[in-house]
């Protein structure tokens, strides 16, 4: 197989992982802001 | 400002490193293109590394002053150790099947991260164990600071046994890296520890705000 293919592999693992925790993150700080908002 | 300019400087370190690894950096004589596979993994792994000396640390530091800023940064650096030694292990196996012709040995480094990532893991599913939400967070405290004492085994696992694993290319006596090759590394491993602040004080944010609800 072209070995690009498992480079790239490994990118778009650490893309997946670490970018999917940061994004989870920044879904819950918004929805804590916005109940903030509506409570305060 | 101080979030603002660290996720800047996370985002241009981070670009850096990807031009100077897909791009710039030369193949090995020996692995050929497999090698662009180390400005993930290294970085990662030393990012993991980090995260549980911040987890033991805070940890600790909550133990004995029981301050709630501490037990945040304790949570924040234990799910960041599962993220980024996750990481460490999908993109070695990413690496060692092509080059080893294995996805998993049973090999000291491998098992001993694999530890690591296993004992965090049990971090963060340790606090919601109890009824008591204090019990939960002294519990989570207790298995960070432990689990650091995995940190060192890890890292001279490939000294003190005999492994498939390669040993470290720097340390003290000296840098086993050729320069071409040396830069990318050094910039990656710049740039996932920046992300890793980041990604600390984000969490830990986002704990405090969700503890003061």
């Amino acid at each position: 197989m072209n070995p690009w293919v498992w480079v790239l592999a490994a990118y778009g693992c650490a893309a997946l992982v670490v970018g999917g925790y940061a994004v989870w993150i920044w879904r819950r700080l918004r929805e804590a802001r916005a109940t903030e908002e509506v409570e305060g | 400002m101080l979030r603002a300019f660290l996720g800047g400087a996370t985002a241009a370190l981070l670009a850096l490193g990807l031009v100077l690894a897909l791009w710039l950096s030369p193949p090995d004589a020996y692995q050929g293109e497999y090698v662009r596979i180390m400005y993930v993994h290294v970085p990662s792994a030393l990012a993991a590394y980090v995260a549980a000396a911040v987890a033991c640390v805070a940890g600790a530091l909550y133990l004995w002053r029981r301050q709630a800023r501490y037990d945040h940064l304790a949570q924040a650096g234990a799910e960041l150790v599962v993220v980024f030694s996750g990481l460490t292990l999908l993109s070695g196996m990413l690496w060692g099947r092509p080059v080893w012709g294995v996805w998993w040995a049973w090999d000291a480094r491998l098992v001993t991260t694999a530890v690591l990532f296993l004992l965090y893991v049990g971090c963060v599913l340790v606090r919601g164990l109890s009824d008591d939400p204090e019990r939960g967070r002294s519990l989570a405290a207790v298995v960070g600071v432990v689990g650091f004492l995995d940190v060192p085994i890890v890292h001279y696992s490939v000294v003190w046994f005999r492994t498939l694993h390669q040993p470290p290319s720097i340390g003290p006596g000296g840098v086993a890296i050729a320069p071409p090759l040396l830069l990318p590394l050094v910039v990656n491993a710049l740039a996932y520890l920046a992300l890793l602040g980041y990604l600390l004080v984000e969490r830990a944010r986002l704990a405090q705000v969700e503890a003061s609800r």
